[in-house]
């Protein structure tokens, strides 16, 4: 089960099309808290109930990576599922950030589609793990 | 709010892109035209002429020999689809601008509308009463032209505009921008276009292309085109920035089209491959 979702990315308008798409992908009651850098995201994630993390890779004071380290470094957090936003679309750095944790690697432009399969994926995981 | 007077002058300050493809799109309305009509136009034009051969040369329409007169590059590609080509060739003030307004940087309009264009072309295969195919992705390349205009007015409220929609104070962005500055961009696009002298049928489709219940019966087909043409662009994850996914579908569209979703699917990837085919091309004259 989804319910809560941290969105991590420092252009709002990005935030916004991650919801909406998350929102026609058939996650319709998720709810979302934003965070404008990996610095920010990585408190709110320590202080809320979080089921999903999505964060971009570029962001100021802490980027996607760091902040997907810390994540997996937390023994609260560990377990966080982190979908991570690529403007490359590169095997090799998407092989990497799942090494590094990453549940999931979507590339840009991100679409309903794309956020749909990796949040079933998700899903299925869940129900089978 | 903005005074309709202040957007008037900005109206009129916008430079009509090509005047060849108005005169193409003059002489193509008459039914009796003949292509000759057509290629004269085209030739006129020293670097239309280039940019059709060009075009007509492009892994999208080679047939295996190549086009060396306009003649045949017209039979090939479509009187509309050349209109199309002279248009973006010659509207870098529209097309190549960030749209600010809108949070949206240079080139996403461009990359937009040409997705949107290919969309709408594909769509018409599946209307119940046949419209031109050309017709429908010159619409479809016109259809946001307002957002150029009043992007500028928008500056400064984009984020409160996405609060409107997120909080469901509005029922899309459309309404976020009438609410903002007291228009919005069909309405203003609809102003351009006629300052443009274009043809009825661009003006209507681009007037109502969010609401396509709204267009004449005469031109519902050509307004749902677009309607769901630029839909599927931004869908595909191309869109204008903070009004991307900001708007709902008009489901009415079926009693104009036998389209199922699979074949809307099949559209979408039919535009990824016309769009990446264009986009190298002009990519590769170091024109995008």
């Amino acid at each position: 089960m989804i319910e809560t979702i941290l969105v991590a990315d420092d252009s709002s308008t990005a935030r916004m099309i991650i919801k909406r798409c998350i929102e026609i992908a058939g996650f319709m009651n998720a709810s979302f808290i934003e965070a404008t850098d990996g610095k920010e995201a990585l408190q709110l994630a320590k202080e809320n109930k979080v089921d999903l993390l999505i964060t971009d890779l570029n962001m100021p004071n802490m980027d996607g990576q760091t902040l997907m380290k810390h994540v997996k470094a937390s023994p609260r957090l560990h377990d966080l599922p982190v979908v991570v936003i690529s403007s490359a679309s590169n095997k090799k750095i998407e092989t990497e950030l799942i090494e590094n944790g990453a549940f999931a690697v979507v590339n840009k432009p991100i679409t309903p589609a794309s956020v749909a399969k990796a949040l079933d994926n998700l899903l299925q995981q869940d129900q089978w793990g | 709010m903005i005074s309709l007077e202040t957007i008037t002058e900005r109206i009129k300050e916008k430079p009509i892109p090509s005047m060849v493809a108005f005169q193409i799109l003059k002489v193509i309305e008459d039914e009796n035209h003949s292509l000759k009509d057509v290629v004269q136009l085209v030739e006129n034009d020293a670097s239309l002429t280039s940019e059709v051969l060009r075009m007509a040369n492009s892994a999208a329409y080679y047939r295996g020999s190549e086009v060396t007169t306009i003649n045949r590059a017209v039979l090939l590609m479509g009187e509309m689809m050349v209109v199309g080509v002279a248009i973006c060739a010659s509207s870098s003030i529209v097309y190549n601008s960030p749209l600010e307004g809108y949070d949206s940087k240079t080139g996403d309009m461009w990359e937009h509308s040409l997705r949107s264009a290919i969309a709408s072309r594909e769509i018409t295969k599946f209307a119940k009463k046949s419209i031109p195919p050309g017709l429908a992705f010159t619409a479809g390349l016109l259809h946001d032209i307002g957002k150029s205009v009043i992007s500028e007015f928008l500056v400064g409220r984009t984020e409160k505009m996405t609060e409107l929609c997120e909080t469901h104070q509005v029922h899309d962005y459309l309404e976020a921008e009438q609410l903002t500055i007291g228009t919005d961009h069909c309405t203003i696009g609809y102003e351009l276009a006629k300052h443009w002298s274009l043809p009825e049928a661009l003006c209507y489709a681009i007037r109502d292309h969010h609401h396509p219940q709204h267009a004449s019966e005469e031109y519902k087909t050509l307004t749902y085109s677009v309607h769901l043409g630029d839909l599927i662009a931004m869908i595909g994850g191309s869109g204008t920035g903070a009004d991307s996914l900001a708007y709902t579908v008009d489901n009415a569209y079926e009693g104009y089209f036998d389209i199922t979703k699979e074949q809307l699917n099949k559209v979408l990837l039919i535009v990824e491959n016309d769009f990446q085919t264009i986009k190298d091309i002009l990519m590769s004259e170091g024109k995008a």
